[in-house]
């Protein structure tokens, strides 16, 4: 076998894992407050999520093809990859994907373990700007934007990631003022019970949204590297096979819900009723289809963390606990630098290595170190069972894993 | 400085369509949900146990109506966005 086509068929395998780790992680943006709110069962939220998500991922394929545009400069602006990187049939590009998918997994799954809601698209974009500077240098990223077209890393990323979750935090909180408002003094009853079929609406709202924008990353990458290795030719399509496994594999990751962080964000934030979960989905629903169409790149995990905060801000009386608050925005400052500098030391041992060791060994250690994060998260395991118990606010045992 | 000014473009328009359908919409079922308590007892009266009030039946109209309107409101706009994102 050559070097190229394992390399190839061991970027499609890790693209695959990081789709499965992106729906994994973000099931907790469209159902951790009907969970909260007991609006759904955690099983059955997570069921509508999947299948609300494998919906989704089969609607746009529209940014796919050019997805690694935004960052990086590995691809010409009609998709297919650039032509000095496809000597050695495509190796050079294969393992720039390779390490930067690696990245990405990485801290996807470490921030898992501790509980913290961080953007999987930041982690995706993160793995492949560290494993361009390690191979092609400082001008392989196009950090900024011309003129007023947002672009680069300052316009898709830094900027949009700073604007997004205010904005969500915004309308969440005027959303919930005046929901409390209109159904002040009415009976407890009606105002929990009619607010968690919105709820449950909403919630499934932002779940197809979330099939539409992230699976398509993937199927994206993935397309890449096929073209990269002169498997696929057509920059305009998606294989029909590389649609159906993305699709069913951010479903399933899904469905297996990432429960530390539908806790966090659905426990441990704000203490959430369901007219406050309402609100919350659906400015969370709002901006991210109004952001989709304005081309306004955006973190779903962003939005939905900042309607949450919103919701909180927005009932008097309610506690929003800025500690948790504190520590997953440090998470968020520190995606794109620790997923980068994973995905360059990844390069780095690959590239060393070379030939068929370099590709495989990088494969193993991200095998490794994902078994070991599984077998640390064990050790304290949340689940369907307990994922709506009280929070405990000693930062030492909640949420688990980080600090033993 | 562009991309500061054009980041601040796009922000504030996400922010008047989420202010109108994701702040307005839950305003409205709101009011759907106020109205289908309407002439029920609220909390601070006493219900003998075992007697469960009826809502009024108009109140029930109009929260259905506001429950609908959210619902094609929502459909409609989300069916918008994908439209033009895959144009």
């Amino acid at each position: 076998m050559s070097p190229e086509f394992l390399l190839l068929g061991l970027v499609v395998v890790t693209a695959l894992t990081f789709d499965f780790t992106n729906g994994f992680r973000d099931t907790a943006n469209a159902m951790a407050t009907s969970i909260a709110t007991k609006a759904l069962s955690p099983k059955a939220a997570v069921l509508l999520c999947a299948a609300l998500n494998l919906i989704g991922a089969f609607l746009s394929v529209e940014v796919a093809l050019t997805v690694t545009n935004a960052v990086v400069n590995i691809q010409a602006a009609d998709g297919s990859p650039r032509p000095e990187l496809l000597a050695d049939g495509g190796y050079n590009l294969l393992l720039i994907v390779l390490a930067g998918l690696v990245g990405a997994i990485m801290w996807n799954l470490i921030t898992w373990l501790w509980g913290l809601p961080s953007s999987s698209s930041h982690a995706l974009f993160g793995g492949l700007i560290g494993s361009t500077i390690a191979g092609l240098g400082w001008e392989g990223v196009k950090w900024a934007g011309t003129g007023t077209k947002l672009d680069g890393v300052v316009g898709k990323i830094l900027l949009p990631g700073l604007i997004s979750p205010l904005v969500a935090l915004l309308v969440a909180m005027v959303g919930t003022r005046l929901v409390f408002k209109v159904t002040e003094n009415i009976a407890l009853r009606y105002r929990e019970e009619g607010f968690r079929w919105g709820q449950i609406g909403t919630a499934s709202l932002v779940s197809l949204s979330h099939g539409t924008n992230d699976a398509q990353k993937t199927m994206g990458v993935i397309t890449l590297a096929l073209i990269g290795a002169g498997v696929w030719t057509d920059t305009h399509s998606v294989p029909l096979w590389v649609k159906v496994t993305c699709a069913f594999a951010i479903a399933l990751g899904t469905y297996l819900g990432g429960w530390r962080i539908i806790r966090t964000m659905g426990k441990g934030l704000v203490e959430i009723s369901s007219p406050q979960g309402m609100a919350a989905e659906s400015a969370s629903a709002a901006v991210i289809l109004s952001s989709s169409q304005l081309g306004f790149a955006l973190s779903t995990t962003h939005v939905a963390t900042g309607s949450i905060l919103g919701s909180g801000l927005g009932k008097r009386g309610a506690t929003v606990r800025w500690n948790v608050a504190g520590r997953m925005f440090a998470a968020w400052l520190t995606t794109i630098p620790s997923a980068g500098l994973v995905g360059a030391l990844m390069w780095l041992v690959g590239h060393l290595l070379g030939g068929v060791a370099g590709p495989l060994v990088i494969f193993a250690v991200m095998v490794g170190l994902a078994a070991w994060m599984w077998i640390h998260s064990r050790r304290e395991p949340i689940g369907h069972h307990n994922v709506n118990d009280e929070w405990t606010p000693s930062p030492e045992k909640v949420p688990v894993g980080g600090t033993r | 400085m562009n991309q500061v000014m054009a980041a601040l473009d796009a922000g504030w328009k996400v922010l008047a369509v989420g202010l109108l359908l994701g702040a307005g919409l839950p305003t409205l079922f709101a009011l759907g949900v106020r109205a289908l308590a309407w002439g029920v007892a609220g909390d601070a009266q006493l219900t003998p146990e075992g007697v469960t009030s009826r809502p009024h039946p108009i109140g029930r109209v109009i929260a259905a109506c506001c429950s609908g309107s959210c619902c094609s409101a929502s459909l409609s706009a989300s069916a918008t966005s994908w439209r033009t994102a895959s144009a």
